[in-house]
């Protein structure tokens, strides 16, 4: 599971999720995409779900590139806890994501195939996907 | 070959966003025009026209006989901007170029045959590593595509840069040695359902954001 080997603090603020993704908006290593159209959080187990959904589908062959990577934690207070007394303690690690964010590539697949990968994927994920292509660049 | 496609230009009075959205609102698309000939002047163009030229043969290499009020240029379309979900063009740089001068163009790979590798049936996947060749060639002599035949590519095979097939008056920027399609046989990246069952025991004992946490605390504890 991905999780950063090193972190200079533990705990981080939750921050906000305004606006679109300023890069990795394109198709750069694969052949195939999956773009997100809303923003949020995808934890380091959700990653892997998506991935190993995706490489399940295409069996022997295809790449599959992960363009993101969890590198914010995410705290939360036992249950059954009152109010107060501190920050909880980091329960993951998690990526951010925003809309048009290409988050995992694939390639040496037929592109039925690739879809089909790529939509089992988007079912693991929590937010809006689409497939996307590089020769669909143009538009 | 690069066609030449005509494009009207209008020259822009503002500046900033606030006139760049007002003109998209309308249809249009703000660019800029500059080059040897040609002082950056701040243009728009239809989105539609705009459209019609970028997705000719050439595609974003397509000359373009930009008309900005009357005084006509030969342009190519750079630094294309877009949108990162609609997909459509918010910005576009017009680049004048002089027929005699070559240009530097990436021009797209495209794989004949993929599925006919004798590779391909013996359990290897075709794997592009390389989508578009950087070259300097003359703004009309700008080849479409180049194609790369792959249909004879056993598993191990390597294509390079020195393999494709270029018309004369083309200089390759990319280094001849570099790797444009292999066949590989895939590394099995499946877990087997035992395996996963492994893994949850595993994970259940030593969760991996714990050593994450314990390398963190350590790292603070250092800090303080």
């Amino acid at each position: 599971m991905l999780s950063p080997r090193k972190v200079k603090h533990r705990k981080q603020h939750r921050g906000r999720m305004r606006g679109l993704a300023k890069g990795g908006t394109e198709v750069s290593f694969g052949e195939y995409g999956l773009q997100a159209l809303t923003a949020g959080w995808l934890t380091n187990r959700q990653i892997e779900a998506a991935r190993v959904a995706m490489t399940r589908h295409i069996k022997r062959g295809g790449k599959v590139w992960i363009n993101i990577f969890p590198h914010k934690s995410y705290t939360k207070k036992p249950a059954e806890t009152r109010m107060g007394s501190g920050k909880g303690s980091p329960e993951g690690w998690v990526a951010v994501i925003k809309p048009g964010r290409v988050m995992f590539e694939l390639s040496g697949v037929p592109e039925d195939i690739a879809r089909e990968a790529m939509l089992r994927a988007a079912h693991k994920l929590p937010v809006k996907c689409r497939f996307v292509t590089r020769e669909g660049e143009l538009g | 070959m690069a066609e030449r496609v005509p494009l009207t230009a209008a020259r822009r009075v503002g500046s900033g966003k606030g006139e760049a959205r007002s003109l998209r609102r309308e249809g249009r698309v703000p660019a800029v025009a500059y080059g040897a000939d040609l002082d950056p002047t701040p243009v728009s163009v239809d989105e539609r026209e705009l459209y019609h030229v970028l997705h000719t043969d050439a595609g974003q290499n397509a000359i373009i006989r930009l008309d900005v009020e009357g005084d006509e240029h030969l342009a190519m379309a750079r630094e294309l901007q877009r949108h990162p979900v609609r997909r459509d063009v918010l910005h576009v740089d017009f680049v004048t170029v002089n027929q005699r001068i070559k240009v530097h163009v990436d021009i797209p790979i495209h794989l004949e045959g993929a599925e006919d590798a004798p590779g391909a049936d013996e359990g290897g996947v075709v794997e592009q590593s390389l989508f578009s060749l950087p070259i300097n060639v003359l703004p009309l002599e700008v080849p479409d595509s180049v194609t790369l035949d792959v249909s004879d590519m056993q598993v191990g095979d390597v294509k390079r840069v020195e393999d494709l097939d270029l018309a004369e008056g083309v200089d390759v920027l990319e280094d001849a040695e570099t790797s444009v399609v292999s066949v590989v046989i895939p590394q099995l990246d499946i877990p087997e359902p035992e395996e996963v069952e492994d893994a949850e025991e595993v994970e259940e004992g030593v969760p991996a954001e714990a050593e994450g946490e314990g390398d963190a605390e350590a790292a603070e504890g250092d800090e303080e």
